[in-house]
């Protein structure tokens, strides 16, 4: 696949000019960035904190705002989904450490460090032996939400709705070569950027850090 | 063991590749992704774009002040002679010097200005942002704020309070607490308060004001205490409770105690791609109050040869010990000291 038509590198460059655009006060920007991320950012932080909807309206707020501040700061080497979860994992940090100096009592629902756990056993069944349904349905969802413009759809409409691809095409309005054309790429996409996170995880699961000496060996 | 389709449909079409499709297993075991409710979603939307356009108001007029002065630069450029010779019958206001840069915010932190102070209606500061003299910063209820000031010391406020900062690099407590670092580096920092003035000595120290009290606590180096009645020092690893009356008590407080966290909590987050693991452990030592120990100075000194690389969003200083397993190490913390040691082979 050419480097310009992989999704990943599409979907970066695509964050890129929307952060610009943002930065210069565009509106249909604004509005392209609030139906492109809040959602997937609302179900990162909702799966985190117990699915306690006010809290993660809460949280994900703080995030949006903390990001605003920082927008340029995004440097564009994640999608700004990934840049966003980020910060939301720290917000999410923040508030359970401020819960916890006002001696309340407080339950983590962080499946991050869990994940790691799971994964570096190095499971016989692979990524998905020891994973309960939540954290596949939390891992999942997150995969979904990193994909660009219609993938995430296309694969619901295949898998959950049962959609054939002429139906799928009529949707889109594409012809039926060209919407068989979209869920191979969405597959792959998806293939792709799950095997990223589950990699991710296996190897340190804190932020893709790695260590070398000054001799340059990893 | 994901649940499998009870009943697979033969492949129908060139994508459909049958119950071993590991796309297809796991949308099915995740089932539909659940949307925000719409009030939730308005709600989001109509906040994140006020603070949106805030953003983009105060970039825009920052571009027409930077436009301003460089005009104005090139301007006295083409008048100095005639400037020079006015000068010798007019004095010209100084214009207010930057006294500080705001490094990180959580929550709500606003200036005040003169005329809003007494409505208490500010403008919500920004990361990066620089402050006069003058300025008055307020945390809201769960707000921090860390500014850098000029002469090099790191400020923080705490939650609920508010400072007033003055020309001279001090600054004056209204309310709530701060936190200085002047490091080994910085100029002297000097916090007034109703009841006394406390004056750094090259340290970390925290200042905080109740209803008619206030406290001293020093983390590292020495604070002198000047009040009506006389001046005390408070020494690393003390706290000072200090009536409006000017009654002293002396309490021990750790470095580490759970009372600094708040500081920790508002310093700005440091990308440690690039540094060694040596300058990632002296910053959590700084911001956590810890003690480092290692397991034999061979390891002390390999340390300073370990470099981070990677993309660091924003790393805590109480998480800097997780880099450690990458790197083949491996860390316990015991009352405020964290042993460093190799770890398995």
């Amino acid at each position: 696949m050419s480097r310009e038509s992989n999704p990943d590198t599409l979907r970066m460059r695509q964050d890129r000019r929307l952060v610009q655009r943002l930065l210069d006060g565009d509106e249909a920007a604004f509005d392209a960035f609030a139906e492109d991320h809040f959602s997937g950012l609302y179900r990162f932080a909702l799966s985190r904190l117990g699915h306690d909807e006010g809290l993660a309206q809460e949280v994900v707020q703080d995030t949006l705002c903390t990001a605003i501040d920082r927008l340029d700061a995004f440097r564009g080497e994640s999608t700004l989904l990934t840049w966003l979860c980020g910060i939301c994992h720290f917000q999410i940090r923040a508030h359970f450490r401020r819960q916890k100096r006002r001696g309340q009592q407080v339950e983590l629902d962080e499946q991050a460090p869990r994940q790691r756990e799971v994964f570096c056993q190095g499971s016989q069944d692979g990524p998905l032996g020891n994973l309960e349904r939540k954290e596949v349905r939390g891992m999942v969802f997150y995969v979904l939400d990193q994909l660009p413009e219609h993938y995430g759809q296309v694969l619901e409409w295949k898998y959950l709705e049962g959609l054939a691809v002429k139906d799928i095409a009529q949707r889109l309005s594409l012809g039926p070569k060209a919407a068989e054309s979209m869920l191979t790429r969405a597959r792959d996409a998806f293939r792709r950027v799950f095997e990223k996170s589950v990699s991710q995880l296996q190897e340190d699961g804190f932020h893709g850090l790695r260590f070398s000496t000054q001799e340059g060996n990893p | 063991m994901p649940e499998l389709p009870t009943a697979p449909e033969p492949p129908t079409d060139p994508t459909e590749h049958g119950e071993d499709d590991i796309v297809a297993q796991l949308m099915r075991q995740a089932g539909p992704r659940p949307s925000m409710p719409e009030s939730v979603s308005g709600d989001l939307r109509q906040r994140t774009r006020n603070h949106w356009q805030g953003m983009v108001a105060r970039r825009k007029a920052q571009k027409r002040r930077h436009l301003w002065v460089a005009a104005a630069a090139g301007l006295a450029l083409a008048v100095t002679g005639w400037f020079t010779w006015q000068q010798a019958f007019q004095r010209s206001s100084p214009s207010p010097a930057t006294i500080a840069r705001v490094e990180s915010l959580v929550g709500t932190v606003q200036e005040l200005t003169e005329e809003a102070t007494e409505q208490t209606v500010g403008q919500d500061l920004v990361v990066g942002q620089t402050l006069a003299a003058g300025a008055v910063i307020e945390t809201a209820e769960g707000g921090l704020s860390a500014l850098l000031l000029n002469g090099g010391a790191a400020l923080r406020l705490d939650t609920a309070s508010r400072v007033r900062l003055l020309a001279d690099g001090g600054l004056v407590l209204e309310r709530g607490a701060v936190y200085i670092d002047a490091g080994t580096v910085a100029a002297s920092v000097t916090v007034q308060t109703p009841f006394g003035l406390a004056r750094d000595i090259g340290t970390q120290f925290e200042v905080r004001l109740d209803d008619d009290a206030w406290q001293v606590a020093v983390r590292e180096g020495e604070v002198r205490v000047e009040l009506v009645s006389g001046h005390h020092t408070a020494l690393a690893g003390e706290r000072l409770y200090l009536t409006s009356e000017g009654a002293v008590t002396r309490r021990s407080e750790s470095p580490h105690a759970d009372r600094w966290a708040w500081a920790r909590e508002a310093a700005p987050s440091v990308d440690l791609g690039g540094k060694t693991l040596a300058e990632a452990l002296h910053w959590m030592v700084r911001e956590t109050g810890w003690k480092l120990a290692f397991e034999d100075p061979e390891l002390e000194a390999e340390v300073q040869r370990i470099q981070v690389y990677g993309s660091v969003g924003d790393l805590r200083p109480g998480e800097v010990p997780e880099l450690l397993p990458s790197a083949g190490l491996e860390s316990a913390l015991a009352d405020g000291l964290l042993t460093i040691r190799r770890g398995p082979r």
